[in-house]
């Protein structure tokens, strides 16, 4: 009694004369969009429409500061064609990739041949391992800090370069040649743990019973590694140097700290180089469109990792 | 199910208030609320703990990083928000006024502030856009120039001094000039009592290489440019310029390890642990110099003006608080640079370690026995001297940066660096101002 009562409470009569729940709209899938309603909106409002409209400034001549006042002049392609015949805006991808190659080489070859010893059982691994984790753990900006630090002129390195071996002290970030290996060597010891843990998974995975085999048939150890490890450790090698490549490529908290593009700007990488054209001068338009010359240049390199790496999982 | 249908619309109801809860603007008070941004450094520290006397609003400091206090002001501005009270530095000027992000405060200056009392060449380096119009656009809230901080206690050690004599035939003593600095400063580096003579902030970020550098070349003779036509090229890259660059490495080579990569806290650093037997920076920092819990040498060092040579000319320094063109409360603000520049919080100011803006505080016994650099300071304000403050500054900042870091630091030839600073400078001004420099 008491139920069809509720049930008469909660329904209405439409005009045909069917009687349907009194809260029908009032659906599941309702619900659903609902909630999910302000997360898309807050979507399009921060990534979304940024997207569009910094592409459109891409082709306008205009300043956030200067012109704050005044419309957006189009001018098409005119800040892509200055940017690509601008010297300095080569020389900073250059500096680029001076950085990224040698840093995630070096980071691959030391996380992998760290890995490879720590792919065994002994006493305190796991202490050794979670050691070797911590620089990774760090923030980037105290990491630059305490690393310039020590590379000041009469700071810790130089103190050990003099006075354990005897040579003249380095100019760690003041000379154009030794600076931009400065940041390739703290960008190592801060990222090489990443490219272990990733190699590790990887070697941990390789199965038993091949390295088993190969022993039965008096393989050695070379024989196993270029046979059997490499190639099955190879799509997680290579998930790791895209992961690395695309975050070396836009290296920026480090440098401004520890050489702030110095000397000169022979360490000013691509992204210092979009900070000061967008923020230092305000050059929105021309910012814009290095940009997006940037995402273009990433996006390609990405694209040819993750064609190796498809090629390499088909194999 | 229609409970459970009840439930969450109720859950959907409490999630929508939730929201714009977290949306509504906080509870009016009592006292208007101002905001003031700077950088960080030991005057800022300062004015965060004067402000806490401030009765008639809630003032809160922001002391953001060097690097990025230019990039935070300027994206406030973009954003039509941000402090009410920046504090910019004289170079920024020209560009925040071009884009109407400054109030003019000329006429309210005249009627509330001691006009006539203010330093009149801070007052137009600081606040005048145009140079010359008579626009004011900030009120001076620390003026500054450079200082030379040494190690007294070397310069009157009387085998030092023998030594010195032996190897120059000239008396050691306080620098007069640059050569004779340059003397000293190789005296020293050669020697084995300090490990380096003379050192400064030669890095190439903000304006840390060129305000070093920029009193050397107007001492020369030289200068970065003419005001008066924009013209770059021929007027810094002639002879003088390029010896004044000549002179400048040979400073570096007789500074500590590294120097070319120093900014302000190695600078500070290398005096401090006595490593260095002189420096030069900044006025504002003397704080840093007399506090010996952080600088061990502090008992032994001594401050002096910083020398000319064939002229005399110290780099400007120093900011002016204005107000911006967004703020909510801008009588609130003009009642508190009111308050900020009276004489009694000036008195305060200028205890603290503060370096005011106006002539009869400069001058005052409380300025002068406050610091043991303060007398000099008066000297050394009479020299200053200011580069370019239009909205291109930061690009000719830049360029200036990039070349004469590498060149003072030995990497790069003193005129081809000039040459190439000469050419991108021209570069940009005659692309600005196709049709010459604008009238006044």
């Amino acid at each position: 009694m008491a139920d069809s009562q509720l049930a008469q409470r909660t329904r209405s009569t439409s005009s045909a004369g069917q009687i349907r729940p009194r809260f029908g709209w009032f659906t599941d899938r309702w619900i659903a969009i609902s909630f999910l309603t302000p997360t898309m909106l807050l979507l399009l409002f921060i990534s979304i429409f940024p997207l569009v409209w910094s592409l459109y400034l891409s082709f306008t001549d205009w300043s956030v500061i200067k012109d704050a006042n005044t419309a957006p002049q189009w001018i098409g392609t005119a800040n892509y064609f200055e940017l690509l015949t601008d010297d300095r805006t080569w020389q900073r991808f250059v500096v680029t990739g001076q950085f990224v190659l040698p840093a995630v080489t070096i980071e691959l070859l030391l996380g992998f041949g760290v890995a490879l010893l720590l792919n065994r059982k002994f006493a305190g691994r796991g202490a050794i391992m979670t050691l070797l984790l911590i620089p990774m753990m760090l923030s980037p900006i105290v990491v630059a800090l305490f690393w310039r630090f020590m590379m000041q002129g009469d700071g810790v390195l130089n103190y050990y370069a003099v006075n354990l071996f005897g040579i003249e002290p380095i100019l760690w970030l003041s000379d154009r040649y030794v600076a931009p290996w400065s940041l390739v060597i703290v960008d190592v010891w801060m990222w090489t743990p990443f490219m272990m843990l990733i190699s590790l998974a990887g070697l941990s995975a390789v199965p038993q019973y091949l390295y088993e085999a190969a022993a039965v048939d008096r393989a050695g150890t070379w024989f196993r590694f270029r046979h059997i490890t490499l190639p099955m450790v190879m799509p997680l090698l290579l998930i790791a140097i895209i992961f690395r490549t695309m975050d070396a490529y836009k290296l920026f908290d480090q440098a401004v700290v520890l050489t702030g593009g110095g000397p000169g700007r022979f360490t000013q990488t691509a992204s210092m180089y979009l900070y000061d054209v967008a923020f230092g001068q305000f050059n929105t338009g021309e910012g814009s469109a290095l940009g997006y010359i940037m995402l273009i240049v990433i996006t390609a390199l990405a694209n040819l990792l993750i064609r190796a790496l498809n090629a390499t999982k088909s194999a | 199910m229609f409970k459970t249908k009840i439930t969450k619309a109720l859950i959907v109801l409490l999630a929508i208030a939730m929201l714009s809860l977290s949306l509504m603007p906080a509870v009016a008070q009592d006292k208007p609320n101002l905001s003031i941004v700077w950088f960080a450094w030991p005057p800022c520290d300062l004015l965060t703990s004067l402000v806490a006397e401030y009765p008639d609003a809630n003032v809160t400091v922001s002391c953001v990083p060097l690097d990025q206090w230019r990039d935070q002001i300027f994206a406030d501005f973009a954003a039509q928000g941000g402090a009410d009270l920046p504090i910019l530095d004289s170079q920024f000027m020209g560009e925040a006024v071009a884009g109407g992000h400054l109030v003019d405060l000329t006429d309210w200056m005249k009627e509330n502030l001691p006009f006539d009392d203010y330093n009149q060449t801070a007052l137009s380096y600081y606040a005048e856009v145009p140079d010359g119009s008579g626009n004011y656009y900030s009120v001076p809230v620390i003026t500054d120039t450079r200082m030379l901080v040494y190690r007294k206690d070397l310069f009157e050690n009387a085998d030092v001094m023998a030594a010195y004599n032996e190897a120059t035939g000239d008396d050691l003593r306080v620098p007069t000039s640059w050569t004779e600095l340059l003397q000293i400063a190789q005296f020293f580096k050669d020697s084995d009592v300090i490990d380096a003579g003379y050192a400064s902030h030669w890095i190439n970020s903000g304006d840390l290489v060129q305000t070093a550098w920029n009193h050397i070349l107007w001492s020369f003779g030289g200068d970065l440019w003419d005001p008066a036509t924009y013209q770059v090229e021929g007027v810094l890259n002639n002879d003088i310029g390029v010896a004044a660059v000549e002179f400048a490495q040979e400073l570096v080579a007789a500074g500590p390890t590294g120097v070319g990569s120093f900014g302000f806290d190695e600078t500070v650093g290398t005096i401090c642990n006595g490593t260095t037997a002189m420096i030069e920076i900044w006025y504002g920092f003397g704080g840093a110099f007399t506090n010996a819990e952080t600088c061990g040498q502090a008992p032994n060092l001594g401050f002096a003006v910083v020398p000319g040579e064939a002229q005399h000319f110290i780099s400007l320094g120093g900011q002016g608080m204005s107000i911006s063109a967004y703020s909510q409360n801008p009588d609130a603000a003009k009642a508190f640079i009111a308050w900020l520049q009276s004489d009694e919080t000036q008195t305060k100011w200028v205890e603290g370690g503060g370096f005011p803006g106006r002539n009869s505080i400069l001058a005052s016994d409380a300025f002068l026995n406050a610091a043991p650099y303060n007398p000099t300071f008066a000297e050394a304000f009479q020299y200053v001297k200011d580069f370019w403050n239009i909205p291109e500054y930061n690009e000719l900042l830049e360029i200036q940066g990039e070349y004469l870091n590498l060149a003072v630091s030995g990497q790069m030839d003193a005129k081809e660096a000039l040459d190439a600073i000469a050419s991108e400078q021209q570069e940009v001004l005659d692309e600005a101002y196709p049709d010459g420099p604008p009238q006044p």
